[in-house]
Protein backbone atom coordinates (compact mmCIF):
# COMPACT_ATOMS: atom_id res chain seq x y z
CA UNK A 1 0.00 0.00 0.00
CA UNK A 2 1.45 3.34 -0.94
CA UNK A 3 2.20 6.15 1.48
CA UNK A 4 -0.58 8.43 0.27
CA UNK A 5 -3.26 5.83 0.97
CA UNK A 6 -1.85 5.10 4.41
CA UNK A 7 -1.85 8.81 5.21
CA UNK A 8 -5.45 9.11 4.07
CA UNK A 9 -6.50 6.18 6.26
CA UNK A 10 -4.71 7.62 9.28
CA UNK A 11 -6.31 11.01 8.67
CA UNK A 12 -9.81 9.56 8.42
CA UNK A 13 -9.23 7.41 11.52
CA UNK A 14 -8.19 10.41 13.56
CA UNK A 15 -11.12 12.39 12.19
CA UNK A 16 -13.58 9.64 13.20
CA UNK A 17 -12.02 9.40 16.68
CA UNK A 18 -12.30 13.15 17.17
CA UNK A 19 -15.93 13.08 16.04
CA UNK A 20 -16.69 10.31 18.55
CA UNK A 21 -15.01 12.26 21.32
CA UNK A 22 -16.92 15.43 20.42
CA UNK A 23 -20.17 13.45 20.39
CA UNK A 24 -19.46 11.92 23.79
CA UNK A 25 -18.59 15.31 25.31
CA UNK A 26 -21.82 16.76 23.89
CA UNK A 27 -23.90 13.95 25.38
CA UNK A 28 -22.16 14.36 28.75
CA UNK A 29 -22.74 18.12 28.67
CA UNK A 30 -26.44 17.79 27.77
CA UNK A 31 -26.89 15.21 30.52
CA UNK A 32 -25.14 17.45 33.01
CA UNK A 33 -27.27 20.47 32.06
CA UNK A 34 -30.44 18.40 32.34
CA UNK A 35 -29.54 17.31 35.85
CA UNK A 36 -28.54 20.86 36.70
CA UNK A 37 -32.00 22.10 35.71
CA UNK A 38 -33.58 19.48 37.92
CA UNK A 39 -31.62 20.33 40.99
CA UNK A 40 -32.78 22.38 43.93
CA UNK A 41 -36.45 21.86 43.27
CA UNK A 42 -38.76 21.08 46.12
CA UNK A 43 -39.97 17.56 45.73
CA UNK A 44 -42.07 15.20 47.76
CA UNK A 45 -39.48 12.47 47.75
CA UNK A 46 -35.86 12.09 46.85
CA UNK A 47 -35.75 10.85 43.28
CA UNK A 48 -32.43 9.36 44.00
CA UNK A 49 -32.51 6.77 41.26
CA UNK A 50 -33.44 9.11 38.48
CA UNK A 51 -30.66 11.64 38.51
CA UNK A 52 -26.93 11.64 38.88
CA UNK A 53 -27.21 14.27 41.56
CA UNK A 54 -29.89 16.48 43.02
CA UNK A 55 -30.65 18.61 46.01
CA UNK A 56 -33.78 20.21 47.31
CA UNK A 57 -36.31 20.42 50.06
CA UNK A 58 -38.87 18.07 51.51
CA UNK A 59 -41.66 19.45 53.65
CA UNK A 60 -42.14 17.46 56.83
CA UNK A 61 -44.76 19.68 58.43
CA UNK A 62 -45.99 23.24 58.18
CA UNK A 63 -43.01 24.45 60.16
CA UNK A 64 -40.31 21.96 59.40
CA UNK A 65 -38.45 21.01 56.24
CA UNK A 66 -35.59 18.81 55.29
CA UNK A 67 -32.90 19.94 52.93
CA UNK A 68 -31.13 17.11 51.15
CA UNK A 69 -28.33 16.41 48.72
CA UNK A 70 -28.30 13.15 46.82
CA UNK A 71 -25.59 11.80 44.54
CA UNK A 72 -25.73 8.65 42.48
CA UNK A 73 -22.28 8.05 41.15
CA UNK A 74 -20.83 4.60 41.82
CA UNK A 75 -22.33 4.78 45.31
CA UNK A 76 -25.42 6.52 46.61
CA UNK A 77 -24.70 9.35 49.00
CA UNK A 78 -27.44 11.22 50.81
CA UNK A 79 -26.97 14.13 53.14
CA UNK A 80 -29.84 15.80 54.88
CA UNK A 81 -30.58 18.28 57.58
CA UNK A 82 -33.64 19.86 59.13
CA UNK A 83 -34.46 23.51 58.66
CA UNK A 84 -37.39 25.77 59.34
CA UNK A 85 -38.59 28.95 57.73
CA UNK A 86 -40.77 29.77 60.73
CA UNK A 87 -38.50 29.04 63.67
CA UNK A 88 -34.78 28.81 64.13
CA UNK A 89 -33.43 25.81 62.28
CA UNK A 90 -32.43 22.86 64.43
CA UNK A 91 -28.86 21.63 64.10
CA UNK A 92 -29.31 18.02 63.05
CA UNK A 93 -27.45 16.63 60.09
CA UNK A 94 -26.93 13.17 58.71
CA UNK A 95 -24.61 11.82 56.05
CA UNK A 96 -25.26 8.33 54.68
CA UNK A 97 -23.67 6.25 51.97
CA UNK A 98 -25.00 3.08 50.40
CA UNK A 99 -23.14 0.87 47.95
CA UNK A 100 -22.60 -2.69 46.87
CA UNK A 101 -19.06 -3.98 46.86
CA UNK A 102 -17.56 -6.06 44.06
CA UNK A 103 -18.28 -9.23 46.06
CA UNK A 104 -21.97 -8.29 46.33
CA UNK A 105 -21.98 -7.13 49.92
CA UNK A 106 -24.43 -4.33 50.47
CA UNK A 107 -23.11 -1.66 52.75
CA UNK A 108 -24.78 1.26 54.41
CA UNK A 109 -22.76 3.59 56.60
CA UNK A 110 -24.01 6.81 58.06
CA UNK A 111 -22.78 9.19 60.67
CA UNK A 112 -24.00 12.19 62.54
CA UNK A 113 -22.52 14.58 65.02
CA UNK A 114 -24.12 13.87 68.36
CA UNK A 115 -22.56 16.30 70.71
CA UNK A 116 -19.81 18.83 71.33
CA UNK A 117 -17.78 18.65 74.48
CA UNK A 118 -15.35 20.99 76.13
CA UNK A 119 -12.55 19.21 77.93
CA UNK A 120 -9.66 20.04 80.13
CA UNK A 121 -6.72 17.98 79.01
CA UNK A 122 -5.16 17.46 82.44
CA UNK A 123 -2.82 14.64 81.43
CA UNK A 124 -1.80 16.41 78.24
CA UNK A 125 -2.54 13.51 75.94
CA UNK A 126 -4.78 15.62 73.73
CA UNK A 127 -7.96 13.60 74.22
CA UNK A 128 -10.84 13.75 76.73
CA UNK A 129 -10.98 10.94 79.26
CA UNK A 130 -14.34 10.62 80.93
CA UNK A 131 -12.99 8.48 83.75
CA UNK A 132 -10.49 11.19 84.68
CA UNK A 133 -13.19 13.80 84.73
CA UNK A 134 -11.63 15.67 81.84
CA UNK A 135 -14.92 16.32 80.07
CA UNK A 136 -15.91 19.57 81.72
CA UNK A 137 -18.99 20.45 79.77
CA UNK A 138 -21.02 19.08 76.98
CA UNK A 139 -22.44 21.52 74.58
CA UNK A 140 -25.77 21.17 72.85
CA UNK A 141 -25.92 23.06 69.59
CA UNK A 142 -29.56 23.85 69.46
CA UNK A 143 -30.65 25.98 66.55
CA UNK A 144 -29.55 28.74 64.22
CA UNK A 145 -31.04 32.01 63.12
CA UNK A 146 -30.06 31.55 59.50
CA UNK A 147 -29.66 28.51 57.33
CA UNK A 148 -28.04 28.53 53.91
CA UNK A 149 -27.56 25.54 51.68
CA UNK A 150 -25.27 25.26 48.68
CA UNK A 151 -26.86 22.81 46.25
CA UNK A 152 -24.82 20.02 44.75
CA UNK A 153 -22.52 21.26 42.04
CA UNK A 154 -20.59 19.01 39.75
CA UNK A 155 -17.13 19.95 38.62
CA UNK A 156 -14.56 17.86 36.82
CA UNK A 157 -11.03 18.11 38.11
CA UNK A 158 -8.35 16.10 36.35
CA UNK A 159 -11.00 13.94 34.72
CA UNK A 160 -12.59 13.12 38.07
CA UNK A 161 -16.15 14.22 38.82
CA UNK A 162 -16.42 16.12 42.08
CA UNK A 163 -19.82 16.70 43.67
CA UNK A 164 -19.67 19.54 46.13
CA UNK A 165 -22.35 20.82 48.48
CA UNK A 166 -22.62 22.40 51.86
CA UNK A 167 -24.68 24.09 54.51
CA UNK A 168 -24.02 26.98 56.80
CA UNK A 169 -25.78 27.91 60.00
CA UNK A 170 -25.45 31.50 61.07
CA UNK A 171 -25.58 32.67 64.68
CA UNK A 172 -26.02 29.32 66.33
CA UNK A 173 -27.36 29.19 69.85
CA UNK A 174 -26.45 26.39 72.15
CA UNK A 175 -26.39 25.40 75.74
CA UNK A 176 -23.76 24.35 78.16
CA UNK A 177 -25.34 22.98 81.32
CA UNK A 178 -24.46 26.27 82.99
CA UNK A 179 -24.66 28.83 80.23
CA UNK A 180 -26.26 29.93 77.03
CA UNK A 181 -23.87 30.60 74.21
CA UNK A 182 -23.89 31.86 70.67
CA UNK A 183 -21.53 30.76 67.96
CA UNK A 184 -20.99 33.01 65.00
CA UNK A 185 -21.40 30.24 62.48
CA UNK A 186 -21.21 26.53 61.85
CA UNK A 187 -20.61 25.27 58.34
CA UNK A 188 -20.25 21.86 56.80
CA UNK A 189 -19.00 21.30 53.26
CA UNK A 190 -18.71 18.03 51.38
CA UNK A 191 -16.77 16.96 48.33
CA UNK A 192 -17.67 13.53 47.00
CA UNK A 193 -15.56 11.92 44.29
CA UNK A 194 -14.54 8.51 43.04
CA UNK A 195 -11.06 7.49 41.96
CA UNK A 196 -10.73 3.98 40.60
CA UNK A 197 -12.70 1.76 42.90
CA UNK A 198 -12.51 4.02 45.92
CA UNK A 199 -14.95 6.77 46.79
CA UNK A 200 -14.08 9.69 49.00
CA UNK A 201 -16.26 12.09 50.94
CA UNK A 202 -14.03 14.89 52.03
CA UNK A 203 -15.75 16.98 54.62
CA UNK A 204 -14.98 20.49 55.73
CA UNK A 205 -15.99 21.44 59.25
CA UNK A 206 -15.86 25.05 60.31
CA UNK A 207 -17.06 26.30 63.64
CA UNK A 208 -17.00 29.99 64.44
CA UNK A 209 -15.89 31.40 67.73
CA UNK A 210 -18.15 31.62 70.74
CA UNK A 211 -19.39 35.17 70.52
CA UNK A 212 -21.84 35.36 73.36
CA UNK A 213 -21.52 33.63 76.67
CA UNK A 214 -24.23 34.01 79.32
CA UNK A 215 -23.64 31.95 82.47
CA UNK A 216 -26.83 31.08 84.31
CA UNK A 217 -25.55 30.60 87.82
CA UNK A 218 -21.80 30.29 87.98
CA UNK A 219 -19.87 33.39 87.06
CA UNK A 220 -16.27 32.21 87.02
CA UNK A 221 -16.50 30.00 84.00
CA UNK A 222 -14.05 30.26 81.16
CA UNK A 223 -13.41 28.28 78.02
CA UNK A 224 -9.76 29.26 77.99
CA UNK A 225 -7.35 26.35 77.99
CA UNK A 226 -10.16 23.96 77.11
CA UNK A 227 -10.21 21.67 74.15
CA UNK A 228 -13.18 20.83 71.96
CA UNK A 229 -14.27 17.37 70.99
CA UNK A 230 -16.96 16.45 68.50
CA UNK A 231 -18.77 13.25 69.29
CA UNK A 232 -19.99 11.25 66.32
CA UNK A 233 -22.22 8.21 66.17
CA UNK A 234 -22.29 5.85 63.23
CA UNK A 235 -24.95 3.59 61.79
CA UNK A 236 -23.43 0.61 59.99
CA UNK A 237 -25.42 -2.07 58.20
CA UNK A 238 -24.04 -4.73 55.90
CA UNK A 239 -25.48 -7.87 54.35
CA UNK A 240 -22.49 -9.84 55.67
CA UNK A 241 -21.24 -9.57 59.26
CA UNK A 242 -18.82 -6.70 59.69
CA UNK A 243 -16.24 -5.76 62.25
CA UNK A 244 -15.06 -2.31 63.20
CA UNK A 245 -11.30 -2.26 63.56
CA UNK A 246 -9.42 0.39 65.41
CA UNK A 247 -5.64 0.28 64.96
CA UNK A 248 -6.04 -3.22 63.52
CA UNK A 249 -8.02 -4.63 66.46
CA UNK A 250 -11.74 -5.35 66.69
CA UNK A 251 -13.67 -2.64 68.45
CA UNK A 252 -17.26 -2.17 69.56
CA UNK A 253 -18.32 0.93 71.45
CA UNK A 254 -21.12 -1.02 73.12
CA UNK A 255 -18.71 -3.42 74.82
CA UNK A 256 -15.42 -1.51 74.96
CA UNK A 257 -13.93 -1.08 78.42
CA UNK A 258 -11.19 1.51 77.91
CA UNK A 259 -12.45 5.07 78.33
CA UNK A 260 -10.66 6.14 75.14
CA UNK A 261 -8.80 4.30 72.40
CA UNK A 262 -6.62 6.63 70.38
CA UNK A 263 -6.96 5.73 66.77
CA UNK A 264 -4.68 6.16 63.82
CA UNK A 265 -6.69 3.80 61.67
CA UNK A 266 -10.43 3.24 61.89
CA UNK A 267 -11.98 0.92 59.38
CA UNK A 268 -14.89 -1.41 58.75
CA UNK A 269 -13.91 -4.87 57.54
CA UNK A 270 -15.73 -7.94 56.36
CA UNK A 271 -13.73 -11.15 56.54
CA UNK A 272 -10.41 -9.27 56.69
CA UNK A 273 -11.31 -7.11 53.73
CA UNK A 274 -11.62 -3.41 54.24
CA UNK A 275 -14.82 -1.86 52.94
CA UNK A 276 -14.76 1.51 54.63
CA UNK A 277 -12.29 3.78 56.32
CA UNK A 278 -12.39 6.94 58.37
CA UNK A 279 -9.48 9.23 57.72
CA UNK A 280 -9.03 12.16 60.03
CA UNK A 281 -6.50 14.65 58.81
CA UNK A 282 -4.06 15.34 61.58
CA UNK A 283 -3.94 19.10 61.38
CA UNK A 284 -6.66 21.59 62.04
CA UNK A 285 -6.63 25.33 61.89
CA UNK A 286 -7.44 27.54 64.85
CA UNK A 287 -8.16 31.21 64.21
CA UNK A 288 -7.04 33.49 66.99
CA UNK A 289 -7.72 37.15 66.22
CA UNK A 290 -7.66 36.38 62.49
CA UNK A 291 -4.27 34.71 62.81
CA UNK A 292 -4.31 31.09 61.71
CA UNK A 293 -2.60 28.53 63.91
CA UNK A 294 -2.09 24.92 62.93
CA UNK A 295 -2.52 22.29 65.60
CA UNK A 296 -2.69 18.53 65.64
CA UNK A 297 -6.06 16.93 66.11
CA UNK A 298 -6.61 13.57 67.75
CA UNK A 299 -9.26 10.95 67.21
CA UNK A 300 -10.44 8.42 69.73
CA UNK A 301 -12.92 5.61 69.64
CA UNK A 302 -15.12 5.80 72.69
CA UNK A 303 -17.31 3.40 74.62
CA UNK A 304 -21.00 4.17 74.96
CA UNK A 305 -20.54 4.65 78.71
CA UNK A 306 -18.21 7.61 78.20
CA UNK A 307 -21.00 9.86 77.00
CA UNK A 308 -22.45 12.33 79.49
CA UNK A 309 -25.77 10.86 80.60
CA UNK A 310 -27.51 14.23 80.68
CA UNK A 311 -27.05 14.64 76.97
CA UNK A 312 -29.42 11.82 76.09
CA UNK A 313 -32.36 14.10 75.41
CA UNK A 314 -30.64 15.61 72.45
CA UNK A 315 -30.45 12.27 70.73
CA UNK A 316 -34.17 11.74 70.74
CA UNK A 317 -34.23 13.26 67.27
CA UNK A 318 -35.38 10.57 64.99
CA UNK A 319 -34.31 10.82 61.40
CA UNK A 320 -37.64 9.94 59.98
CA UNK A 321 -36.49 10.07 56.39
CA UNK A 322 -34.72 6.81 56.84
CA UNK A 323 -36.76 4.60 54.63
CA UNK A 324 -36.80 3.03 51.26
CA UNK A 325 -37.65 6.45 49.85
CA UNK A 326 -34.22 7.69 50.74
CA UNK A 327 -32.23 4.69 49.68
CA UNK A 328 -34.54 2.86 47.26
CA UNK A 329 -31.71 0.79 45.85
CA UNK A 330 -31.32 -1.10 49.07
CA UNK A 331 -32.34 -4.72 48.83
CA UNK A 332 -32.20 -5.34 52.53
CA UNK A 333 -34.53 -3.74 55.01
CA UNK A 334 -32.96 -1.33 57.39
CA UNK A 335 -34.11 -1.63 60.94
CA UNK A 336 -35.58 1.54 62.40
CA UNK A 337 -32.67 3.83 62.95
CA UNK A 338 -32.80 6.52 65.54
CA UNK A 339 -29.04 6.94 65.79
CA UNK A 340 -29.26 6.45 69.51
CA UNK A 341 -25.66 5.97 70.44
CA UNK A 342 -26.55 2.95 72.55
CA UNK A 343 -26.99 1.10 69.24
CA UNK A 344 -23.87 2.45 67.58
CA UNK A 345 -20.96 0.04 67.21
CA UNK A 346 -18.60 2.91 66.60
CA UNK A 347 -18.68 6.13 68.53
CA UNK A 348 -15.73 8.36 68.01
CA UNK A 349 -14.53 11.74 69.07
CA UNK A 350 -12.59 14.12 66.91
CA UNK A 351 -10.58 16.16 69.38
CA UNK A 352 -9.10 19.62 69.08
CA UNK A 353 -6.83 20.01 72.12
CA UNK A 354 -6.42 23.77 71.58
CA UNK A 355 -9.73 25.53 71.24
CA UNK A 356 -10.35 28.28 73.81
CA UNK A 357 -13.78 28.91 72.29
CA UNK A 358 -12.25 30.08 69.03
CA UNK A 359 -12.95 29.32 65.39
CA UNK A 360 -11.76 25.96 64.03
CA UNK A 361 -11.49 24.41 60.58
CA UNK A 362 -10.91 20.73 59.96
CA UNK A 363 -11.44 18.32 57.05
CA UNK A 364 -11.80 14.59 57.72
CA UNK A 365 -12.48 12.14 54.87
CA UNK A 366 -14.71 9.10 54.61
CA UNK A 367 -13.50 6.42 52.24
CA UNK A 368 -15.60 3.61 50.75
CA UNK A 369 -13.98 0.68 48.97
CA UNK A 370 -16.12 -0.59 46.11
CA UNK A 371 -13.64 -3.39 45.66
CA UNK A 372 -12.70 -4.49 49.19
CA UNK A 373 -8.99 -4.56 49.93
CA UNK A 374 -7.19 -6.88 52.27
CA UNK A 375 -6.26 -4.98 55.38
CA UNK A 376 -2.57 -4.37 55.75
CA UNK A 377 -2.00 -4.64 52.02
CA UNK A 378 0.58 -2.17 50.77
CA UNK A 379 -1.26 0.78 49.32
CA UNK A 380 -4.53 -0.22 50.94
CA UNK A 381 -4.84 3.01 52.84
CA UNK A 382 -7.58 5.26 51.60
CA UNK A 383 -5.47 8.37 51.97
CA UNK A 384 -6.32 10.37 48.87
CA UNK A 385 -3.65 9.83 46.25
CA UNK A 386 -1.30 12.68 45.48
CA UNK A 387 -2.43 15.11 42.86
CA UNK A 388 -1.40 14.40 39.29
CA UNK A 389 -2.87 12.27 36.53
CA UNK A 390 -5.01 9.58 38.12
CA UNK A 391 -4.62 5.93 37.18
CA UNK A 392 -8.11 6.11 35.71
CA UNK A 393 -7.10 8.97 33.41
CA UNK A 394 -3.83 7.32 32.38
CA UNK A 395 -5.59 4.04 31.56
CA UNK A 396 -8.34 5.88 29.66
CA UNK A 397 -5.83 7.77 27.53
CA UNK A 398 -3.85 4.56 26.95
CA UNK A 399 -7.00 2.71 25.89
CA UNK A 400 -8.00 5.57 23.58
CA UNK A 401 -4.54 5.55 21.95
CA UNK A 402 -4.45 1.77 21.68
CA UNK A 403 -7.95 1.82 20.20
CA UNK A 404 -6.97 4.45 17.63
CA UNK A 405 -3.89 2.46 16.59
CA UNK A 406 -6.02 -0.70 16.41
CA UNK A 407 -8.61 1.10 14.30
CA UNK A 408 -5.93 2.34 11.90
CA UNK A 409 -4.52 -1.18 11.62
CA UNK A 410 -8.03 -2.59 11.15
CA UNK A 411 -8.76 -0.20 8.28
CA UNK A 412 -5.42 -1.00 6.62
CA UNK A 413 -6.09 -4.72 7.03
CA UNK A 414 -9.64 -4.30 5.74
CA UNK A 415 -8.35 -2.90 2.46
CA UNK A 416 -5.57 -5.43 2.23
CA UNK A 417 -7.89 -8.40 2.77
CA UNK A 418 -10.40 -7.10 0.26
CA UNK A 419 -7.63 -6.71 -2.34
CA UNK A 420 -6.22 -10.13 -1.52
CA UNK A 421 -9.58 -11.88 -1.85
CA UNK A 422 -10.26 -10.08 -5.15
CA UNK A 423 -6.92 -10.87 -6.77
CA UNK A 424 -6.30 -14.29 -5.35
CA UNK A 425 -9.44 -16.08 -4.23
CA UNK A 426 -8.37 -18.57 -1.61
CA UNK A 427 -10.74 -21.29 -2.46
CA UNK A 428 -10.16 -23.04 -5.67
CA UNK A 429 -12.68 -24.44 -8.02
CA UNK A 430 -10.23 -25.64 -10.63
CA UNK A 431 -9.40 -29.22 -11.35
CA UNK B 1 12.45 -3.52 -26.13
CA UNK B 2 12.62 -6.98 -24.54
CA UNK B 3 10.05 -7.74 -21.80
CA UNK B 4 11.45 -7.62 -18.26
CA UNK B 5 12.79 -10.92 -17.02
CA UNK B 6 10.55 -12.70 -14.53
CA UNK B 7 12.36 -13.62 -11.31
CA UNK B 8 11.93 -17.00 -9.57
CA UNK B 9 10.02 -15.34 -6.74
CA UNK B 10 7.57 -13.73 -9.15
CA UNK B 11 7.10 -17.00 -11.01
CA UNK B 12 6.38 -18.81 -7.74
CA UNK B 13 3.86 -16.18 -6.69
CA UNK B 14 2.11 -16.28 -10.05
CA UNK B 15 1.97 -20.09 -10.18
CA UNK B 16 1.06 -20.57 -6.53
CA UNK B 17 -2.72 -20.40 -6.86
CA UNK B 18 -5.74 -22.63 -7.21
CA UNK B 19 -5.13 -26.30 -6.54
CA UNK B 20 -1.37 -25.77 -6.41
CA UNK B 21 -1.84 -23.34 -3.56
CA UNK B 22 -4.19 -25.77 -1.88
CA UNK B 23 -1.58 -28.55 -1.92
CA UNK B 24 1.12 -26.17 -0.78
CA UNK B 25 -1.23 -25.06 2.03
CA UNK B 26 -1.71 -28.65 3.13
CA UNK B 27 2.05 -29.25 3.21
CA UNK B 28 2.55 -26.05 5.18
CA UNK B 29 0.17 -27.36 7.82
CA UNK B 30 2.14 -30.59 7.99
CA UNK B 31 5.37 -28.58 7.98
CA UNK B 32 7.85 -30.97 9.61
CA UNK B 33 6.20 -34.14 8.38
CA UNK B 34 6.46 -35.36 4.83
CA UNK B 35 3.43 -36.81 3.10
CA UNK B 36 2.73 -39.02 0.17
CA UNK B 37 0.65 -38.60 -2.97
CA UNK B 38 -2.28 -40.69 -1.76
CA UNK B 39 -2.47 -38.80 1.53
CA UNK B 40 -2.70 -35.51 -0.36
CA UNK B 41 -5.31 -36.95 -2.71
CA UNK B 42 -7.51 -38.18 0.16
CA UNK B 43 -7.05 -35.10 2.33
CA UNK B 44 -7.85 -32.61 -0.39
CA UNK B 45 -10.42 -34.58 -2.34
CA UNK B 46 -8.56 -34.95 -5.65
CA UNK B 47 -10.34 -37.28 -8.07
CA UNK B 48 -7.21 -39.39 -8.65
CA UNK B 49 -3.67 -39.81 -7.31
CA UNK B 50 -2.27 -38.50 -10.59
CA UNK B 51 -3.97 -35.14 -10.04
CA UNK B 52 -2.35 -34.83 -6.62
CA UNK B 53 0.96 -36.01 -8.05
CA UNK B 54 0.75 -33.37 -10.79
CA UNK B 55 0.34 -30.58 -8.26
CA UNK B 56 3.12 -31.93 -6.04
CA UNK B 57 5.51 -32.15 -8.94
CA UNK B 58 4.56 -28.64 -9.98
CA UNK B 59 5.47 -27.43 -6.51
CA UNK B 60 8.74 -29.34 -6.68
CA UNK B 61 9.56 -27.68 -10.00
CA UNK B 62 8.88 -24.32 -8.38
CA UNK B 63 11.47 -25.25 -5.76
CA UNK B 64 9.22 -24.91 -2.76
CA UNK B 65 8.82 -28.63 -2.09
CA UNK B 66 11.38 -31.42 -2.00
CA UNK B 67 10.95 -35.13 -2.57
CA UNK B 68 12.66 -37.67 -0.39
CA UNK B 69 13.94 -41.11 -1.59
CA UNK B 70 10.75 -42.79 -0.35
CA UNK B 71 8.66 -40.62 -2.67
CA UNK B 72 7.16 -38.42 0.02
CA UNK B 73 7.06 -34.64 -0.31
CA UNK B 74 8.06 -32.00 2.23
CA UNK B 75 8.13 -28.19 2.36
CA UNK B 76 11.58 -26.88 1.48
CA UNK B 77 10.80 -23.20 1.16
CA UNK B 78 8.14 -21.06 2.78
CA UNK B 79 6.74 -18.51 0.36
CA UNK B 80 5.03 -15.51 1.93
CA UNK B 81 2.15 -14.79 -0.38
CA UNK B 82 -0.67 -12.45 0.64
CA UNK B 83 -2.89 -15.43 1.30
CA UNK B 84 -0.39 -17.27 3.47
CA UNK B 85 0.45 -14.06 5.31
CA UNK B 86 -3.19 -13.75 6.31
CA UNK B 87 -2.92 -16.91 8.41
CA UNK B 88 -0.85 -18.18 11.28
CA UNK B 89 0.35 -21.80 11.16
CA UNK B 90 0.80 -23.23 14.62
CA UNK B 91 1.27 -26.87 15.55
CA UNK B 92 -0.74 -28.28 12.67
CA UNK B 93 -3.48 -25.68 13.15
CA UNK B 94 -4.22 -22.66 11.02
CA UNK B 95 -6.09 -19.55 12.04
CA UNK B 96 -6.45 -16.07 10.60
CA UNK B 97 -3.92 -13.53 11.76
CA UNK B 98 -6.82 -11.18 12.47
CA UNK B 99 -7.94 -13.52 15.23
CA UNK B 100 -4.95 -12.40 17.30
CA UNK B 101 -5.77 -8.72 16.80
CA UNK B 102 -9.47 -9.32 17.46
CA UNK B 103 -8.79 -11.27 20.66
CA UNK B 104 -6.30 -8.72 21.96
CA UNK B 105 -8.70 -5.84 21.31
CA UNK B 106 -11.60 -7.71 22.90
CA UNK B 107 -9.54 -8.51 26.00
CA UNK B 108 -8.47 -4.87 26.26
CA UNK B 109 -12.08 -3.65 26.07
CA UNK B 110 -13.45 -6.24 28.50
CA UNK B 111 -10.65 -5.66 30.99
CA UNK B 112 -11.21 -1.91 30.86
CA UNK B 113 -14.98 -2.25 31.35
CA UNK B 114 -14.53 -4.80 34.15
CA UNK B 115 -12.00 -2.68 35.98
CA UNK B 116 -13.93 0.57 35.75
CA UNK B 117 -17.42 -0.88 35.75
CA UNK B 118 -18.44 1.23 38.74
CA UNK B 119 -17.05 4.45 37.37
CA UNK B 120 -17.66 4.25 33.66
CA UNK B 121 -18.18 7.80 32.40
CA UNK B 122 -19.12 9.10 28.92
CA UNK B 123 -15.50 10.13 28.36
CA UNK B 124 -14.33 6.61 29.12
CA UNK B 125 -16.92 5.19 26.75
CA UNK B 126 -15.71 7.64 24.10
CA UNK B 127 -12.14 6.48 24.71
CA UNK B 128 -13.32 2.92 24.11
CA UNK B 129 -15.12 3.67 20.83
CA UNK B 130 -12.10 3.45 18.46
CA UNK B 131 -11.17 0.15 20.10
CA UNK B 132 -14.72 -1.19 19.80
CA UNK B 133 -14.87 -0.19 16.13
CA UNK B 134 -11.48 -1.81 15.49
CA UNK B 135 -12.65 -4.91 17.32
CA UNK B 136 -15.75 -5.21 15.15
CA UNK B 137 -13.64 -4.85 12.00
CA UNK B 138 -11.10 -7.43 13.21
CA UNK B 139 -13.78 -9.99 14.03
CA UNK B 140 -15.47 -9.36 10.69
CA UNK B 141 -12.15 -9.84 8.89
CA UNK B 142 -11.43 -12.97 10.91
CA UNK B 143 -14.73 -14.54 9.89
CA UNK B 144 -14.39 -13.46 6.28
CA UNK B 145 -10.86 -14.83 5.91
CA UNK B 146 -11.77 -18.00 7.82
CA UNK B 147 -14.72 -18.68 5.55
CA UNK B 148 -12.40 -18.42 2.54
CA UNK B 149 -9.74 -20.65 4.04
CA UNK B 150 -8.49 -23.24 1.51
CA UNK B 151 -9.84 -26.62 2.52
CA UNK B 152 -10.71 -29.09 -0.21
CA UNK B 153 -10.83 -29.13 -3.96
CA UNK B 154 -14.31 -28.09 -5.02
Amino acid sequence: MNTTKTRKICFYTLLISLLFLALAFSIAEVNSNQVQRNRDISVSAINSEESEYSSGSLQLSQDMNVWYASINHSTHVVFFTYYSKVYNSPIVTFLGQHYTTANNTEVFIGNTMLLMEAYNDTNDDGVPEADLGEIKYFFLVNSSETFDATPVQKTIIENVSHYVWGIEYGWVDGFFPFARVNITRLSLTYDYYVKGNISYIKTGFKIGKIADFEPFFVQNVSLNELGLSLLYGTAIFTTNPYTVRVNGKSYDSRTAQASVTSTNQTEVVIESEKIYEFIFQENYTLYRDSAAENHTSKTVASPTGSIPPNSLEHLSWCLRLFSEDVFPKMDFKLPAIDLAYANSSLIYRVCYPRWDGLSIEHDPTYVAYLVPVTTGEPGSSGVPPPTGPSLEMIVTVAVALAGTVALTLALVELRRTRRMLTINPLITSSY
Amino acid sequence: MAPPEITDEERILSDLRGSTLLVYWYLLKKRQNSCGVREVQRALGFSSPSSACYQLEKLRELGVVSKDPSGDYQISKVVKTDVINAFVFLGGHVFPKHLIYASATTIMILAFVAWFTHTLSPIMVAALLPGILADVIFWYETLKVWRHKPSRVA
